[in-house]
């Protein structure tokens, strides 16, 4: 069982909701619209659908961070 | 045997299944109301990945999903989008509800809401609300299901009849286990859905087109604006950047404070298994990209199919596949309906009975009175969902947009009742109340909206968040009320 580590959870908390207001602006506005609004493909597929999907992943990985950051505080294994 | 009687028998095997799925795990809980509807908060990761991954993906993910790709392009981003800032307000929240439901017995999003700001209308509000949100969803299910069978039989089974069969089960199930039911159909359903969703995803752009790259390049010849975010709207033109934004971020922002997501969080049986529960949903995102290829895969292959959203049965009937595969793709259909409408329909009627009508009586109502309420409730909305599915002829689609700007108004209270000590009650009622005024003003009234396209539920954010942080601000919450939400904030 990990040690219950209160530093490392804040980096990890501050990374997700970077990463959830980075996504709300680059999904949610246009600010970003020249990033992805081209119908220029990559990898063969729509840019739009790479941008998308790069941001879920982003988040993917920031929430993985957290949740390793998280004490084992509750006493039950998930 | 034809192809209509092999796929018949492969529903028939998957309903079978489903039902003995929903059955089963009912004989474990309790017979109280903990037990109906929170499954006395025992959930594991498993069971909470699929109940809510599988509740949100409906019968639109599997028909409306693909059509939107087939006739509106990358507009259909629109729903994996709103997936990824959806859930995460959840990692936070989540934890803090289940252990507040844990300490008070909370078993529905009122109940903390109401606790919290000690107000008997707040719960009924929101209860009003639910039941409005969900009865429309509901119905729409039931259409969906009833037109899946419809069509595998070529009509020999009604609309009417396919819908009763498919909802009879989900209501035979709900009835017996409760959460617990949901939970484990949810699980059986999830990954059935999942198979049959990348089975397609990747075979039909490799039938059709001989692979997904050469699929998009076919696109990008024939139909390039169909590729150029945000894509197209109803009508062909290009969707505005304020439509598809303000969408994405109000669908985002309700995405969990849709109660029956809400409450699923006093089902958990740890913290750390809940927010695990929320590291993974986007793995469940990822199944929207195959049901989106599937539609993407029709556009020069099968151009001026109408409506858009047949456009994954068009496919399927004009190739020869074999029937065993028609059989377990209407089956994946069927399954993407009844999870989500076996997880509504019990949210509903607990709701119904928990919020709803215990606030407005007197007296404390028997824990097995309650729980036999609960399930009355769950027959008579079915009831209601199929008087609507098969005679009504309302709108339910503007019912069910009006309710996604609806949901996303509980967010500020939720936010405020859990980590804001002064909020005020007056305030967080009259910030929701106002903000879903707001919301149904611009819902029917488009042409007064701030911006073009901008979604209603975006002004009825400002307003409920401007209320409810100024009132709170001049006038902060103070003694019982206040003490409280210090011992919520700090829980």
């Amino acid at each position: 069982m990990r040690e219950p580590s209160t530093t490392r959870v804040r980096p990890a908390l501050w990374a997700v909701a970077l990463i959830w207001i980075g996504s709300i602006l680059a999904l949610a506005t246009p600010l970003v619209t020249p990033a992805w609004s081209g119908e220029a493909s990559l990898f063969g597929l729509p840019r739009s659908l790479i941008w998308v999907l790069g941001w879920l992943t982003a988040m993917f990985v920031s929430l993985v961070w957290a949740y390793r950051s998280e004490p084992v505080d509750d006493g039950e294994a998930p | 045997m034809t192809t209509a009687t092999v796929a018949l028998i492969v529903c028939a095997v998957y309903l079978a299944i489903t039902l003995a799925a929903g059955i089963l795990p009912g004989l474990k809980v309790s017979k109280s109301v903990a037990g109906y509807v929170a499954a006395d908060r025992s959930m594991n990761t498993v069971l909470l990945y699929f109940v809510l991954g599988a509740s949100i993906f409906s019968s639109f993910a599997f028909l409306g999903a693909p059509g939107w790709a087939y006739s509106r392009g990358v507009a259909a981003l629109f729903v994996l989008g709103y997936g990824v800032i959806g859930m995460v307000p959840f990692y936070f929240v989540g934890p803090r509800a289940r252990r507040l439901g844990e300490r008070f017995g909370f078993v529905t999003q009122a109940e903390l809401l109401s606790h919290r700001f000690q107000s008997p209308l707040l719960s009924v509000a929101l209860a009003v609300l639910s039941v409005c949100a969900f009865v429309p969803y509901l119905v729409l299910q039931m259409k969906g299901a009833g037109l899946i069978l419809e069509t595998l039989t070529d009509g020999r089974i009604s609309v009417e009849m396919g819908a009763a069969i498919s909802y009879g089960i989900v209501l035979i199930y709900v009835l017996t286990s409760g959460v617990m039911g949901v939970g484990w159909t949810n699980a059986f359903q999830g990954v059935f859905m999942m198979i049959i969703a990348w089975f397609l995803g990747l075979y039909l752009p490799w039938k059709l087109h001989g692979g997904v790259g050469p699929m998009f390049e076919s696109i990008r010849a024939e139909r390039p604006e169909l590729l150029v975010a945000p894509g197209l709207d109803g009508s062909g033109n290009p969707w505005p950047w304020a439509a598809f934004g303000s969408s994405v971020l109000v669908s985002g922002l309700g995405f969990t404070m849709w109660p029956h997501l809400f409450m699923k969080a006093y089902a958990a049986k740890s913290d750390r298994a809940l927010r695990l529960t929320v590291v993974l949903y986007p793995t469940f995102q990822v199944f929207l990209v195959p049901i989106l290829l599937v539609g993407f895969s029709g556009v020069t292959a099968a151009p001026g199919v109408t409506p858009a959203d047949s456009i994954l049965p068009h496919l399927l009937t004009q190739l020869e596949i074999p029937a065993l595969l028609v059989g377990l793709v209407c089956a994946g259909a069927l399954a993407a309906s009844m999870s989500s409408g076996d997880s509504i329909l019990h949210a509903a009627a607990s709701i119904a009975i928990r919020d709803g009508v215990r606030p407005c009586l007197r007296g404390k109502i028997a824990d097995e009175r309650e729980r036999s309420w609960i399930r009355w409730m769950v027959l008579a909305l079915t009831l209601v969902a199929y008087y609507f599915a098969v005679v009504s002829e309302l709108d339910l689609i503007s019912l069910l947009l009006a309710a996604y700007g609806g949901v996303a108004q509980i967010l500020p209270v939720v936010i405020a009742a859990l980590f804001w000590p002064r909020a005020n009650p007056r305030g967080a009622v009259a910030g929701l109340l106002l903000g879903l005024a707001t919301n149904c003003w611009f819902l029917f009234r488009p042409e007064t909206r701030v911006v073009e396209g901008l979604h209603e539920g975006v002004h009825g954010l400002v307003v409920n968040v401007a209320v409810l942080v100024l009132w709170s601000l001049v006038s902060p919450a103070r003694g019982e009320v206040a003490e409280r939400g210090e011992a919520f904030a700090r829980i």
